[in-house]
């Protein structure tokens, strides 16, 4: 804590740090540390803290961009009119980011940033759910639900929403989530299971408004009106939908009872049945036999990508050995370096996590491309603000390839042009593809080079996101490099070494001496994902 | 020269090194003035480590090897520096070292909650720490250029330090130890 140093104590240590102590000043200041080890332990600390910055920093940024004059307003206008929702997502990363660990912000810091995402919710589980929102938009585990029309086809789903409550989702389901505590169902069946930190979850339909008061119910809409409620534990207050909430047309439903309308809105009481709707551990059951028949699945198509002639290298992120096994025909493994073995895409599935600077797989990829095909499945952990590598090789020398996410979150295939001169290099960069929404969600990306075709094309999930013209016709190399990170020969004297490390996890990669037709990367996409 | 040049012996070499290089750096940052320096430090101890890595035993702590290297490279370090610059002492620097060599593991640990904190500065304050840590770029330099008071450009890295150097106690729960 800053607090340990006394204020003579701290402006020494800054001056130091800053070189612009005096002479006078750090007479005195040496003569402090050699009286006091506590002194001495708290400036070690903070002259660390200083090293350890610096090795954060790779990237020139002119001064004038990280300037601004403190009185000025916010810049960032959503911070002044703060709605409760985006507040409690605030709160919600806050809490991630520190593992729930108390923090209070010191007066300069603002969490400005963290309000760029709008979600309210987060799918827990989508095995085996069929989505219709926004045309193709696939929704997995992990996704960040944003306020809109959410419509399920078939399928079952979990929801959580950032106050806590739950919903099991059972398709065809079609609703409109307003915001982290009301839920508009316009057809379908779904259970909730509030506790009391969302107390006042509300689902409204064409036949009531449901105000939750802390329970466990269920709630079944038929699209041409009837519809049911369905208490199973606590209680709630059912209202007419008019959005009025007044005491006297309310009814309190409890445990055990439950209402039913027809479309006429003629009521009738009814008793509840918890076994009428999926529960939880169904939910999780059925995600579990999923994920295993698709994890089976992957294996069978795994195999066939090994055993493809036009495989360079498949790095299935199998087994527990220190090296990193190619099951392609040319058995050219890696080497692991720092990085742990965890799990991937599926619970039986093997996959590296990447997170200190120096974790890195070795590779050696022989061979000269003209055409090339990279892809991986990848979950992104952090979008760090600055270069992760996928692939990048040691050297950057005429034809070497470099395949890494940019800072802003795009993808980018770059290629050395000119021996003389190492800026000159064709780069391919697609759009953004790794904003807030696909931090923690395994994601297949890929990228095509094809030389006779003239094209480099960049894949997300399975779908073309950019093409772009080659610029420079030259054939590829990979050699010697790393997988998630960039090793700049050590021994060479230059200077210090940006870093690259990849921050998430990796648990397959392939490079295919061919360029895969998009319909080739599709169905990849679809016999791998999870 | 005798340089180990069996591949294997590169590959453990950069492994072990790249292992321990913040902790390396981190240490060395404590002798001397700038981090620039510790920097200039940690690329020699790179080059003596490799050249002399036959002679460390394996088994034996990498980091203590490679910490002590960097003292001896601190101290003529030291030496040849310019007169105006404001270096610690022997003594203090070898109290330093000696002390600091115990504290590798809390280092790493430090680095890892720094990462956690820079991801919760506002991007403005972010990128202040990224100029101001840029290598080959003086800072000092660049305010002036733009036309800010150098005072004021470390005062605000002051405070951004002082709320990191928080973050990182709360995150450790180093706030009972002095």
């Amino acid at each position: 804590m800053i607090d340990q140093f006394s204020d003579e104590q701290r402006r020494w240590v800054e001056a130091y740090c800053n070189e612009t102590i005096s002479p006078e000043e750090f007479a005195l200041f040496e003569k402090a540390l050699e009286e006091s080890t506590g002194f001495r332990m708290l400036t070690r600390r903070y002259l660390t803290m200083d090293a350890h910055l610096q090795q954060g920093a790779d990237k020139i940024v002119p001064i004038t961009q990280a300037w601004s004059d403190e009185k000025s307003p916010p810049e960032n206008k959503r911070l002044q009119i703060a709605s409760w929702s985006a507040a409690a997502a605030i709160v919600f990363l806050l809490g991630m980011m520190l593992g729930g660990m108390f923090y209070s912000p010191a007066p300069e810091f603002s969490p400005a940033q963290l309000q760029e995402d709008d979600g309210i919710a987060i799918v827990e589980y989508a095995t085996d759910a069929v989505w219709e929102v926004g045309g193709d938009s696939a929704l997995t585990t992990g996704s960040i639900l944003s306020p809109g029309r959410l419509k399920l086809a078939e399928g079952l789903a979990q929801l959580e929403f950032y106050n806590g409550a739950q919903l099991i989702l059972e398709g065809p389901v079609d609703l409109d989530l307003q915001s982290v505590d009301r839920v508009i169902c316009h057809g379908g069946k779904l259970r909730a299971l509030v506790p009391a930190s969302a107390r006042g979850f509300t689902v409204l339909s064409s036949q009531f408004e449901l105000v939750d008061l802390g329970t466990e119910f269920g709630v079944e809409v038929a699209s041409t009106g009837e519809a049911k409620v369905q208490v199973f534990d606590g209680e709630v207050d059912l209202y007419p939908p008019n959005g009025q909430r007044s005491l006297d047309q309310k009814t309190k439903l409890l445990g055990g009872s439950g209402l039913s309308w027809t479309k006429e809105g003629e009521r009738e009481e009814i008793t509840s049945q918890s076994s009428d709707f999926a529960t939880f551990a169904e939910v999780k059951t059925r995600d579990q036999m999923v994920a295993a028949r698709r994890f089976r699945n992957w294996t069978k198509w795994s195999e066939s990508v090994s055993n493809d002639p036009r495989v360079a290298v498949h790095y299935d992120f199998e087994g527990d050995e220190s090296r990193l096994l190619d099951q392609g025909p040319s058995s050219k493994h890696g080497t692991i370096i720092g990085s742990e073995r965890t799990r991937g895409r599926w619970p039986e599935k093997g996959a590296l996590e990447f997170k200190r600077p120096g974790d890195r797989v070795r590779i050696d990829i022989p061979g000269e491309f003209d055409e090339l095909t990279l892809a991986a499945w990848i979950r992104v952990d952090a979008l760090t603000g600055r270069h992760q590598s996928l692939l990048l090789t040691d050297e950057y020398r005429l034809g070497h390839v470099h395949w890494q996410i940019r800072p802003e979150g795009t993808l980018r295939f770059s290629t050395r042009t000119d021996e003389a001169d190492g800026s000159k290099n064709s780069g391919y960069t697609s759009k953004t593809m790794f904003g807030p929404r696909r931090i923690g969600v395994w994601t297949f990306v890929a990228t095509v080079f094809d030389r006779s075709a003239g094209k480099v094309n960049h894949y997300l999930n399975g779908r073309e996101i950019s093409s772009h013209s080659i610029v420079s016709d030259m054939p590829l190399l990979i050699g010697q490099g790393d997988i998630a990170n960039w090793s700049v020969p050590l021994v060479r004297e230059r200077g210090p070494s940006p870093v690259r490390n990849f921050v998430g996890r990796i648990d397959e990669m392939i490079v295919w001496r061919a360029a895969l037709s998009s319909d080739e990367i599709l169905e990849s996409y679809h016999q791998s994902r999870p | 020269m005798n340089e180990p040049s069996s591949p294997d012996a590169y590959e453990q070499f950069v492994e072990l090194f790249t292992r321990n290089e913040q902790a390396l750096r981190a240490f060395t940052r404590t002798l001397v003035p700038g981090w620039h320096d510790a920097d200039e430090i940690v690329q020699e101890v790179a080059l003596v480590a490799w050249r002399k890595f036959d002679e460390f035993e394996l088994g034996t702590s990498f980091i203590s090897w490679v910490c002590m290297i960097s003292r001896f490279k601190a101290m003529s370090y030291r030496r040849k520096m310019a007169r105006d610059r404001l270096a610690f002492n022997n003594d203090l620097l070898e109290l330093m070292a000696d002390e600091a060599v115990e504290e590798c593991d809390e280092r790493q640990r430090e680095y890892e909650a720094l990462e956690n904190c820079l991801r919760l500065l506002p991007e403005k304050q972010r990128r202040l720490v990224d100029v101001a840590y840029t290598p080959g770029l003086s800072i000092k330099e660049e305010a002036e250029h733009a036309g800010i008071k150098p005072g004021t450009l470390y005062m605000r890295l002051n405070r951004i330090r002082a709320t990191l150097f928080d973050c990182i106690g709360k995150n450790l729960g180093q706030e009972g130890l002095a």
